[in-house]
C-alpha cells in the first residue's frame, strides 16, 4: 500500500489487489498513510494453495472492479 | 529459597526488603551491572521507548481520475508466489477489455518492503496508471 499511496501522490491513479485476509489490515494501514480511500480490490483467500485455474478465476472476477477503481 | 535483596536495591538506591530467588538475583545483578556504570550509577543506560506511533498522518487525497483508461498501465507484481498467475490473467483480460491501452509488467525485488525508489520513478515516468498485486 505504500507504493500505491506513493503513485497517487505522484498523480498516477493506482489500485492494489490483495486477498480478503487483508481487508481489515488494509483499512488500518490506509488510515495511517493518510489516504483512507486508497483504492483496493480483494480476491477470495486462500492464494498460496490455489490452482492456476482458481487464480485465473479470481482475476476474471475483478476485472471490472479494477477498471472502476482507476476511473472517475 | 530466597535472598534478601536489600543490598542490591540499596546499591542502586531502591527499597530494601524485597526477596527473589537465587537464580533470579544473579540474573538481576548481571543485568543491572550491564545497565549501570560507576559514573552513571543511578542513571540507566537503557532507554525504553514507546513503540506506538502517536503522530497524526499527513492527510492525502486521491489523484483525480479520468473518465476512461488510456495510455499505459503498469502491472506491478509484488513478487509473492501465485501473484504472477493472477497478473498474467489480468493483463490478458484487461487488454481485451481496453483495446489501445498498453500494459507494462514490473516486479518488485521483494514483497517485504516498498518498491525501490528508482523502480517507482521509472513506473511513474512510463505509465499513467498502476495496478499492484498480489498481497495475501
Amino acid at each position: 500500500m505504500h507504493d500505491t499511496t506513493w503513485f497517487e501522490v505522484q498523480g498516477r491513479p493506482a489500485v492494489f489487489i490483495a486477498s480478503t485476509e487483508f481487508i481489515d489490515a488494509a483499512a488500518v494501514q490506509a488510515q495511517m498513510l493518510g489516504l483512507p480511500e486508497v483504492r483496493r480490490v480483494f480476491v477470495p483467500h486462500p492464494i498460496q494453495d490455489a490452482t492456476d485455474d482458481e487464480m485465473r478465476a479470481k482475476a476474471d472476477a475483478i476485472v471490472e472492479a479494477i477498471i472502476d477503481a482507476l476511473v472517475d | 529459597m530466597t535472598n534478601t535483596t536489600g543490598s542490591l536495591y540499596e546499591r542502586f538506591g531502591g527499597a530494601e526488603g524485597a526477596t527473589i530467588g537465587d537464580t533470579h538475583l544473579d540474573q538481576a545483578t548481571d543485568c543491572l551491572d550491564r545497565c549501570y556504570t560507576p559514573r552513571t550509577r543511578r542513571k540507566p543506560l537503557v532507554t525504553i521507548l514507546d513503540p506506538t506511533d502517536e503522530r497524526t498522518p499527513i492527510r492525502r487525497a486521491l489523484t483525480a481520475r479520468p473518465e476512461a483508461i488510456s495510455g499505459s498501465v503498469a502491472l506491478l507484481d509484488i513478487s509473492k508466489p501465485r501473484g504472477d498467475v493472477l497478473i498474467a490473467r489480468l493483463e490478458e483480460r484487461l487488454a481485451a477489455r481496453l483495446p489501445g491501452v498498453t500494459f507494462r509488467r514490473y516486479a518488485k525485488p521483494t514483497f517485504t518492503k516498498p518498491a525501490p525508489e528508482d523502480l517507482r520513478r521509472r513506473i511513474a515516468e512510463e505509465c499513467n496508471f498502476v495496478i499492484e498485486a498480489l498481497a495475501d
